[in-house]
């Protein structure tokens, strides 16, 4: 269960930065 | 605050360490957008380098942002969460290049810049970094050099990074943003030199000395440790802590290890230890008088930690040891809940506090299921896997509303976590210890 929260935890956090980083790139170029 | 509560909370100040840098860059004054993936590139270098960051303060072993996970799976989520930030900065030149294939002219020796050129060492350091700590024990790479290394190479990293990004002075234009990069910087060496030379020092000031080392059947040795000039530290039964061993608190060279004792006893600190390594092997060799340090105690892995009326342990191998800890302090609590144990191991002869667990019958309401690779001829008990059928055979009815504890090879703890799951327990009631943490 430990293992799964982990990794869930690194998918989430990855996609969320992924996510901001084009959402600020996007900020950027309006 | 909950255990849950605090663990989310402590996500949140993760991610805002993080992702702050981002977007403190996007206030004014800033440059005109570049186009939507030449800036995406970017912001992957800036949280790329947030994140390489926040790895210092993931490793320092703070323990109350660790405590709700669990130390171990912070050293877990700390080396996948390597993976996705390599995959960012590696990303930030690959799609800049994409874009601009001219850029590559740029990095060709005779016309580098230098803050071009900490860019490229950087990424070769992150690379270093991630390939060491991948295949170390492929690369015949020994522990405690490789440790050396890895924060070296980490700090390399970060720190080339930050010249990169202030040398190029894109969206770092103002000095208070320069400022907030310097800022990160020094944080990071803060923490570094809490983790190198602080608490080495707090760990100088409470040494311990080895009283005994005792021979343990299956080629495992139990350390005894008095405190020196101190009285211990107080500890729930299952933790663990780092040894140092012969060497300073400052050489980097301390290793993990469950405290197999009772939490009652803290006078003495029990750690057993199989034989399985470089520093494991070595032991034996240990005389008694020589000093240690603990670092600790860390981990989650606790009966204290949820409480029920009847708890079952898994141990695979050496994993009895935290298992031990807290069987030896339930007994000496005088506690008179319902245990059930499963013990996995190679032979009955080899079998790690054999003796000892069997007494533990008689002061504890616990029951004993062994389970032996290679069993003895006359052998009555369980052999092979802990499968579903073997579960079904000696749970008791109820047993979905119990607690479990597993510790042992990792391949073991799955296989059986995934058995309980398909028995019907719920996967909160599921606790692991996830060891190699190396």
């Amino acid at each position: 269960m430990r293992l799964l929260f982990a990794k869930i935890l690194t998918m989430t956090t990855g996609v969320l930065i992924l996510f901001l980083a084009l959402l600020f790139a996007y900020i950027q170029n309006q | 605050m909950n255990y849950v509560q605090r663990g989310f909370f402590w996500i949140a100040v993760y991610l805002c360490l993080v992702l702050m840098p981002l977007f403190v860059l996007l206030l004014a004054p800033g440059p005109s957008g570049s186009g939507l993936w030449w800036d995406f590139s970017i912001a992957l270098g800036f949280a790329g380098t947030s994140m390489m960051a926040a790895m210092f303060v993931l490793t320092a072993r703070f323990r109350r942002p660790s405590a709700p996970f669990g130390i171990d799976l912070v050293y877990y989520f700390h080396r996948w969460i390597a993976l996705v930030l390599f995959v960012f900065i590696a990303a930030h030149p690959a799609i800049l290049v994409f874009l601009e294939p001219g850029l590559l002219g740029e990095l060709q020796p005779s016309v580098i810049s230098w803050h071009m050129l900490a860019g490229v060492i950087s990424v070769v350091a992150l690379t270093l970094l991630l390939l060491t700590s991948l295949w170390r024990q492929q690369l015949k790479i020994h522990y405690d050099g490789w440790r050396i290394w890895h924060a070296l190479l980490s700090i390399t990293a970060l720190l080339l990074a930050i010249v990169h990004i202030e040398g190029v002075g894109n969206y770092v234009s103002s000095p208070w943003k320069r400022l907030l990069w310097a800022a990160i910087s020094a944080s990071c060496l803060a923490v570094l030199l809490y983790a190198r030379l602080v608490k080495p020092m707090l760990l100088l000031r409470h040494p311990y000395r080895v009283q005994q080392v005792v021979k343990e059947r299956g080629r495992a040795w139990t350390l005894v440790l008095r405190p020196e000039g101190h009285s211990g530290f107080p500890f729930k039964p299952g933790q663990f802590v780092w040894l140092t061993l012969g060497n300073s608190p400052f050489a980097l060279k301390e290793h993990p290890f469950s405290i197999s004792s009772s939490a009652m006893q803290s006078q003495t600190i029990e750690l057993t230890i199989k034989e399985l390594g470089d520093f494991t092997r070595r032991i034996k060799e240990v005389s008694p008088g020589q000093t240690a340090y603990l670092d600790g105690p860390y981990g989650a892995f606790s009966v204290d930690r949820h409480p029920s009326s009847d708890y079952v342990f898994i141990a695979g191998g050496i994993g009895i040891a935290p298992i031990m800890g807290m069987l030896r302090t339930l007994a000496d609590r005088g506690d008179g809940r319902s245990l059930l144990l499963f013990y996995a191991y190679n032979t009955w002869e080899d079998l790690t506090f054999q003796e000892e667990l069997e007494n533990l019958k008689g002061r504890l309401d616990l029951k004993i299921v062994y389970i032996l690779d290679n069993p003895p001829e006359d052998w009555q008990g369980e052999s092979g896997f802990i499968t579903d059928d073997l579960l079904t055979r000696h749970l008791p009815s109820g047993f979905k509303h119990y607690q479990y504890y597993l510790c042992g090879p990792i391949v073991m703890t799955a296989f059986v976590e995934k058995a309980l799951r398909r028995q019907g327990v719920p996967l909160p009631q599921i606790h692991s210890e996830l060891f190699n943490l190396a």
